[in-house]
């Protein structure tokens, strides 16, 4: 199993924020998604990768190589957008397409071509005549005719219209089917990683919540709703995420489908009266808000 | 330098040659006005063309380094198989080629113009390249401060102290005996306090080049 991304043990410290011990891996040819509220450290995570940022403590490899020391190497086979990047407003996408592929010699003119076709871009028009959507798919274009074998994509989707969103996401489905290609994927909106994503990162306070595949996050994951005449005893219930209870009314998150919860409930002399599956933004919501109360804890 | 690094530079002169080819049409109406000898005329020349050497460093830092930064093209460039000592490294090269070739330009032509001109005396050669000197350390500070400091409110304190010491400094060259003796004359005459100033200049320049660089190899976070 080779990894596209490895981080053990990262740290980094800010005034106000600090990135803890964060162990991340990304095998190749997986895409993940890395969701996080705003402020969670995505952005500071995929610089760190980037090497725009050297972490205090711990390691960092990508595509092989060290980060900060292989940079250049591993970056040659990175396509990285963010949504703070922008390009040059007074000049044309078409010189924006001369200058990266003079930089990158294995350039796909012709995907370029197809892309600024499916992206509906104009070569000739200047990046400051143009609207955010077709600023970020101009961004996505000039990453994606390089033909990377690393995408690191901090919030692409961020402020898209509907359209084009689906433009964006339909041609990064299409980029994932080379299997050797990997991606990773940040955002603070569920519905976009659930489309394209096959991993799932949470990450919050600058430390990882939980991480697996997206379908075992959905098939594990339940929400039992319960009535109980009395309070509800979670104690020894690993499986319990959160629980909620309003009187005699309440609802448990349960993070694998276990049957004791439920056998918990009924010798409280209550009754399950529904165990629903959970979509990633629940589970997600979910997730953190239990990690902030564990913290507070 | 790489090849990538060259890419960069070429990048931005690509950005600023229009604006560069303009400032140096409107130095060669300068030089031409200092060539005419005349009282008014010399010293609207000689303002013109200081003015036009300061604006041509002031938009090449603003243009290449500061806007970067604020139009916040740099995470685009950082994006590039580039280290951030590399991206430096074309900053400062690319700015100092585009400066030197209109700066010396600029310097010759108007040394040119004084040793060829019947009105000037040969005498203010020493004083000119001192002057013309000093604007060349003082780009490369206000170069230095950009870079390392990121700061666009510290750039604009640089170059408006700088702006306003071009006149002192002017004066205060003037005033120096071993200088103001010989600025009269009909004959150029380096002596040791010429020949020390602008040593001195060409020294801070260099030293500022390599302080930039030292200061920057320190730095963890680029963004």
């Amino acid at each position: 199993m080779s990894l596209a991304i490895q981080m053990n043990d990262v740290s980094k410290r800010y005034a106000h924020f600090q990135l803890s011990s964060l162990d991340l891996s990304l095998e190749t040819g997986r895409i993940m998604g890395f969701i996080g509220p705003n402020g969670a450290g995505k952005s500071s995570t995929l610089r760190i990768l980037m090497g725009l940022i050297a972490p205090d403590s711990g390691s960092v490899r990508v595509l092989g190589q060290p980060i900060p020391a292989g940079e250049t190497r591993a970056k040659k086979d990175i396509g990285f957008a963010s949504e703070d990047m922008r390009l040059y407003g007074h000049a044309t996408l078409d010189w924006h397409m001369r200058f990266v592929r003079s930089v990158f010699p294995q350039w796909d003119a012709a995907y370029a071509d197809k892309l600024l076709k499916s992206f509906d871009l104009v070569r000739e028009q200047t990046i400051k005549g143009m609207s955010h959507g077709q600023r970020v798919k101009s961004q996505l274009l000039l990453v994606l005719a390089r033909r990377p074998r690393l995408l690191l994509l901090d919030e692409p989707t961020t402020g898209l219209d509907p359209v084009a969103r689906s433009e964006v996401l339909d041609e990064l489905l299409d980029v994932l089917l080379d299997d050797d290609r990997s991606v990773l994927f940040s955002s603070h909106n569920t519905a976009d990683v659930e489309q394209i994503c096959d991993q799932i990162t949470f990450i919050d306070r600058g430390r990882l919540v939980t991480t697996d595949d997206k379908e075992t996050f959905i098939e594990n994951w339940r929400r039992v709703r319960f009535e109980v005449p009395a309070e509800l005893d979670i104690s020894g219930l690993p499986t319990v995420v959160t629980c909620r209870q309003d009187g005699s009314v309440g609802n448990l998150v349960l993070n694998a489908d276990d049957p004791t919860a439920a056998e918990r409930i009924r010798s409280a002399g209550g009754t399950v009266t529904a165990t629903e599956r959970m979509n990633l933004e629940e589970i997600f919501v979910a997730a953190v808000k239990s990690n902030r109360l564990e913290d507070a804890a | 330098m790489n090849r990538i690094e060259w890419q960069m530079i070429l990048k931005d002169w690509s950005f600023m040659r229009g604006p560069m080819l303009g400032y140096l049409g409107l130095g060669a109406i300068a030089i031409a006005m200092i060539g005419l000898g005349r009282n008014m005329v010399f010293y609207a020349g000689v303002i013109i063309l200081v003015s036009i050497i300061v604006i041509i460093g002031i938009h090449a830092v603003f243009g290449s380094v500061m806007s970067e930064r604020k139009n916040q093209t740099l995470p685009f460039m950082l994006s590039l198989p580039v280290t951030f000592l590399q991206y430096t490294r074309s900053k400062i090269l690319g700015n100092l080629l585009l400066f030197s070739m209109s700066w010396l330009a600029l310097t010759v032509a108007t040394l040119l113009v004084i040793a060829g001109s019947e009105h000037i005396p040969n005498g203010l050669i020493p004083f000119a390249v001192i002057v013309l000197g000093e604007l060349f350390a003082a780009f490369a500070l206000l170069l230095a401060i950009a870079i390392v400091s990121e700061s666009e409110v510290w750039a604009i304190v640089v170059m408006t102290v700088c702006n306003i010491g071009i006149s002192i400094f002017m004066n205060a060259i003037g005033s120096l005996p071993a200088i103001n003796a010989t600025m009269s004359g009909p004959v150029t005459v380096w002596n040791i306090t010429s020949v020390g100033i602008v040593a001195a200049e060409a020294a801070l320049v260099a030293v500022l080049i390599a302080v930039t660089f030292y200061l920057q190899s320190r730095k963890a976070d680029y963004l």
